[in-house]
Parts: structure tokens; sequence; C-alpha cells
């Protein structure tokens, strides 16, 4: 490997990680604070993608269909809440999943009713359609780079809404115990559909990011939920922090594994080897830290 | 799946055992004991049915195909073939009147047995036609042949249905997985492919297909790569590729990973830089608008495209544009093809197809035209059809075609015939 190739897999495994991370925060939040498994997740990815779609149709400069897109998403997302998540969060796990499942094969077939079953064409925006020289050699495209940079934007102005507002204490304190947060006077309902909408837009922003890039159809979503659903396991259930190291770290792992496991095992077991290293590493982390790498949920 | 999610689903199933009282599972047992009964009462009717040698007043086609699930596409497309079809035929099969009856097989082999237990027993339809895709087939053939009724495919061939499961109530109008990609080896060597990168879903087609691939390459493979079904981002197989010197990809991705493929594969900007070959899986009608312009150039083989220039088929594709908007994919041209088949050979035994004998030696004939040009059966039921060699190219509205560059197999069985013990 050249040094070039390692730098371009290495902003190949970095954005992937930061998409990645997009989808297991929401998990985590929502799991943390409203303590609510959420299967449909996916859906908030896919809806973003077909929004973006139908909007860059209607509406030619690229930022503002960005914004429709996240805006029509929200809304999504706090219906969802009011009719669905809601009485959900005091169900058992076993129910939240069956209905959360549920809902993300009505959300499936929703958009198939309205846009069709065959995939939908997302353009770039221009000025983002280009390449980048990262070497003499090796240009690496532009529209990768700024979904790295708006993804790692994005969980910056998490991290200081979290850490930095009084609605990001709210929410801390509501993850440590959500009845007394309530008892304080604090209103819980407001609460948790903030928290499910933020949720939601951050998946929602990796689906309008992700548009141009993967097929814009139903289900969509799902296989990047499962993958999700991987990193919140190794970076411990209902932790940001642990959803950012194990983001980053499946993806670096997994773009690096296709590069090198072929190389030293060859390519029928090296394939192998390659396609289950994310899982590998969560036996592994499970093996070792049963809760996750930062988890202190007792799991 | 998630920790939390398996333990609470295992703590149901634990609550559950001790529900399960004396009485209930009495129930349970002579339940089970009475569906048995229907069964083969209805089995040993099966039999007396066909025993009966006369026309039938009307035909119960079922008609099964991947109508919902991932690959949903694929069937509504089949669909779209079919009731063409139905058109064209005017209401009748073989000149007798029939009906259809649908199921859903999801893509999913266990839904696909589900169906036809309910399309075979319930519905008690005479001949059965569609599915999807390969796993499906696996799964299909046995339950088909076993309640003795005719199967005619209209999507894939895998190379156990060729070989040594083949089956006298199966015949495949489709193709065998192997005979979409059969010469292309050999093409892309005199294309002037000197190191070939071999890639595509690790899945039963993904493997037969590149496999077929490879043969009559002469130059060097350079990796031979299988990326997992659900993958969407191809950025690290794609630095892979470039590292690798490769100046040919042959990649197979159906559907939605396909789409994602093509459109990296641009963004990355290897267009024109490495020649990309595939079949037809990779880039065609239902994909065109998803892919753009990002498809232009790529080279795919097909057993069948629109642009092939033959009288049926030129009222075909013309039909399908005025009900539909755009060019058909293969896979409505395979499934209109299997209705014409079974047109014809309903007619060959004037409506009699409860004469078994003779309605499998009138399906064997395969008297219709068919879209795709040459097509008959071999002796294992599979089609001897040419392959075509195709790229993608725009035309002056800007909508996507193929346009036909060689035939990279003329009149070709498939290569797994000779495993079969049907004569």
């Amino acid at each position: 490997m050249t040094a070039g190739l390692v730098l371009e897999q290495a902003f190949n495994g970095l954005q992937f990680g930061m998409v990645l991370f997009l989808m297991a925060v929401g998990v985590t939040l929502a799991f943390g604070v409203m303590n609510l498994i959420n299967l449909a997740h996916g859906s908030m990815l896919m809806l973003g993608a077909y929004f973006i779609a139908a909007a860059a149709q209607k509406i030619t400069a690229y930022p503002l269909a960005f914004v429709a897109a996240l805006m029509l998403t929200a809304v999504a997302a706090v219906l969802l809440e009011v009719v669905v998540m809601r009485p959900l969060y005091r169900m058992g796990h076993l129910d939240q999943v069956l209905a959360t499942f549920g809902v993300s094969i009505a959300v499936n077939e929703a958009v198939i009713m309205v846009w069709g079953r065959e995939a939908m064409f997302v353009a770039p925006p221009d000025w983002l359609d280009g390449t980048v020289a990262l070497t003499e050699t090796i240009s690496y495209p532009l529209y990768r780079l700024a979904i790295t940079a708006v993804a790692a934007l994005a969980g910056l102005a998490l991290w200081l809404l979290l850490a930095r507002t009084r609605l990001g204490m709210r929410i801390r304190a509501g993850a440590e115990n959500g009845d007394i947060v309530g008892a304080l006077g604090v209103n819980v309902r407001l609460l948790f559909i903030g928290v499910f909408v933020i949720s939601s837009l951050l998946a929602a922003l990796g689906g309008v990011m992700l548009g141009p890039l993967i097929a814009v159809q139903s289900g969509m979503g799902d296989p990047l939920l499962i993958l999700a659903l991987a990193v919140v396991v190794i970076g411990g259930v209902g932790s940001l922090k642990g959803a950012l190291v194990a983001s980053l770290a499946v993806g670096l792992i997994d773009t690096f594994g296709r590069m090198i496991w072929p190389q030293w095992l060859g390519d029928v077991v090296g394939n192998i080897v390659a396609n289950a290293s994310v899982y590998i590493l969560m036996a592994l982390v499970i093996a070792v830290r049963p809760s996750g790498l930062y988890g202190n949920h007792a799991a | 799946m998630h920790p939390m999610v398996r333990r609470s689903a295992f703590a149901m199933r634990v609550a559950t055992v001790p529900a399960a009282c004396p009485a209930r599972s009495a129930i349970k047992a002579s339940v089970a004991a009475a569906f048995t009964a229907i069964l083969v009462v209805s089995t040993a009717l099966g039999v007396a049915g066909t025993a009966r040698a006369q026309a039938p007043a009307s035909i119960r086609l079922g008609f099964i195909a991947a109508m919902s699930g991932p690959l949903s596409v694929v069937g509504a497309e089949q669909k779209r073939g079919f009731d063409l079809a139905l058109d064209h035929l005017g209401g009748k099969l073989g000149g007798i009147p029939f009906e259809v009856i649908q199921g859903d097989s999801k893509a999913n082999p266990t839904a696909t047995v589900q169906e036809l237990s309910r399309l075979i027993d319930k519905d008690r339809v005479d001949i059965i036609t569609g599915l999807s895709t390969s796993n499906e087939l696996v799964a299909a053939i046995k339950p088909i042949s076993d309640a003795r009724l005719f199967f005619i495919g209209m999507n894939g061939g895998p190379a156990v249905l060729a070989g040594e499961q083949c089956s006298p109530w199966y015949f495949n109008a489709s193709f065998q997985n192997g005979q979409l990609t059969a010469g292309m080896g050999a093409y892309m060597a005199k294309a002037g492919v000197k190191k070939l990168y071999l890639m595509g879903m690790d899945y039963e087609a993904g493997h037969e297909h590149t496999e077929a691939a490879k043969k009559g390459f002469t130059g060097e493979v350079v990796a031979h790569a299988f990326t997992p079904i659900p993958q969407v981002d191809f950025a690290a197989d794609i630095a892979r590729i470039r590292a690798s010197g490769a100046d040919g990809v042959f990649a197979f991705y159906p559907g939605a990973p396909g789409i994602a493929f093509v459109r990296q594969w641009n963004q990355a900007g290897l267009n024109g830089k490495i020649a990309l070959f595939s079949n037809i899986a990779l880039s065609e009608p239902t994909v065109f608008q998803a892919q753009g312009k990002t498809a232009l150039g790529i080279v795919v083989s097909a057993n069948y495209f629109a642009g092939i220039d033959n009288p049926r088929n030129r009222r075909f594709v013309q039909d399908f544009r005025a009900k539909f908007g755009r060019d058909p994919a293969s896979y409505a041209g395979l499934a209109y093809d299997s209705m014409m088949l079974i047109d014809a050979a309903v007619r060959e035994v004037k409506g009699n197809i409860r004469d078994q004998t003779a309605f499998r030696a009138a399906l064997r004939h395969a008297n219709f035209e068919s879209v795709r040009g040459p097509f008959r059966f071999n002796a294992n039921q599979q089609p001897i059809q040419n392959t075509y060699v195709t790229q993608v190219d725009q035309r002056p509205d800007g909508s996507l075609w193929l346009r036909q560059l060689s035939v990279a197999a003329e009149n070709a069985p498939d290569e797994f015939a000779s495993r079969c013990s049907m004569k």
C-alpha cells in the first residue's frame, strides 16, 4: 500500500464512520433518554433522502432544498412521536421492537405508494460535483469530503447542545432519571419530542447526504440501521462518546479490512474475514466488556 | 440485533412455555391430524384430476413473483410484461379462457413455499409461472414437482437446477445464470483488458455470474472480491480497484447496490479510465432513471434487451413504451416470452393440458416466436439462446438505452446440461 492509498482509505473510513455516527447517535439517544429501542430509525434516513429528492425537483437552490428536506423530516418525526412512540416508552423492549419494526414496514410501503418502487435520482449540487487531488495520482470526490465535514459539524453542534445549553442539561438529566426530572417541573413530554426530533434529524441528515451516493428507494435505511445497532452495542448503549468512538472504529476497520485481509489471507478467506470484521469486533467487545466500550447501563 | 432485544425475546419465550397446558396440546394434535387428513384427501383428488384427459373449460394459471420486499422492483417489472402478454393474448391462453391467481414470493424462499402451497392446494391452479430470484427457485422446484404441476420460470436459473436437480416439471424460459454472462470473458480479452478485477454481491448469483465472466478470459485476474449484500458504500472497494492496476472491472450488482456502485464509480472519476463490464443486472431500464448519465458507457451482456430487432419484439417494445413510458427491462421481456410459450403449448395440445405427456412435449417444442430471437429448450429444459453484448448509450432526448455491440455467444446451451439425467 502506498501512502496515497492509505490516505484515501483513511478519508473513506472516516466518511463511512461519520455517516454511521449520525445514525447511531439517534439510536443511542432514544435509548438513553426514553428507554426506547427504535427499529424505525432507518425510516428517518430514508425519509430524508426521499424528501431531498422530491424537494430538489421543485427547488433549484440546493441549500433551500436541503433545509426543506430536514424540515419535512422534523414534521414527520413529531407526528410519529405523538402517534406511535409515546405509548411505547413505558412498554417492554419486545413491544417496542415489534411496534417500531411495524412502523418501518409501514413507512417503506408508504414511500412506494407516493414515489413508486423504482429508485429515485438525486444529483449532488454542481459545486460539490468534482474531485480534489490528494496526491499526484489519486483524486478524491469533493462530495465525500463535504459529507465528512457536515457530519462532523452536526456532531459538534450536538455536543454543544448537550453540554452547553439548558435543553441539553435536561436531556442529560432525563437520561439519568426521567421521573425525577418530571417531578422537578420539566415538561417531559416536550423534552421527549425534542429528543426524538433531534435523533430523527441526524438520521435524515445522513439520508439527505447519502442520496446522491446510494439508491434512494424503499428500505434503503435498513442495512445502515443494522450497522448502527452494531455500533451502539460496541460503543455502549446510551453512550454518545461510545457512539462516536465505535462509529469511527467500525468505519476504519471495515474500510482498511477490505484492503488488508484479502492481501494477507487470499481472496476467499480474506473476503470472509473482511465482510465479518465489524461483527467480529462486536463479539470481541461484548466478550470483554458486555456493556460496550463506554456503557454504564448494566446489560 | 441488540442484546436487550434478544434478552426480552428470550424472556418472552420462557414465559409462554407454562401456558401450553396438556388440553391445549391435545387440541393442537387433533388439529394437526385433521390438517393431514385434508392434505391427503386433496392430494388424492388432485391425482384423480390429472388422470382425466380432456380439455378444461378454463385454465387456472398461477402467477407468482416478488411483489413486495427488497426485490419488488423485479416482480413489478415482470408483472408489466405479464400484463402486456395478457393484452396481446386477448384473454385466452392457446384459445382457452383462463383465470390468473397471483402469489407474492417476496424474494424469500419461505414465503415462496407458503404461497406455492396456497396456489397448489387451495386455489388448485393448473399451471404455475413466474418467480424472481435464484433462492426462490431452489426452494420452489421440489414442491411444484411433487404436486406434478408444470412450472415455467420467468427469471434466473441456478446451476443445480440445470444440472443434478433438473426436473421434468420445470421449464426455465429465462436463462441459466451463467448464460447471462456467457462469452464475456473472451469479449473482455478481445476488448483489450489485460488485468481484470472481478467483484460481486456475496450470494449464490454473485458467485455464479462472476465465475461465468472469468471463463474464456485470457489475461490476469487480479482480484475476485465479494461484498456483503447490504453494503451500499463502495468507496473502499473502488480505492482497492484503482490500487490493483486493473484495466477492466466486471461487477455483478443488481438493484439498489448497482445504482450505488455506478454512481460512486462515476464520482470517483473512473468513467473512461477503467473499463466497466457487467451483465444486464447492473444497468437496465428499471435503474436508468436513478443512475442517469453516470451509467453511460458501461458494457453489459444480456439474453434480452429492448433493442433486439425482430417483429415480435418491435411490437412488444412499442406497446410497452406506450403503456409505461420507457423501454422494458429484461424481466418484462422474459415474462412476456414465458406467457407466449405457455400459449403456444396449450394451443398445440388443443387445450388438453391434462394429458401431461403431450403437454410436456408441447412445452419442449417451444413453438413460439421469442422476443429475444432464437430460442429452444435443451434436454434439461433450460434455454439454448444468444448472449448479446450491449453498451449504455444516450438518445438525443437524454434518455438511456442499450446499444448492441456484438453477440458474445450464439445458440449456446448452459454448461450444466450434461449433469442432468433427462434426455
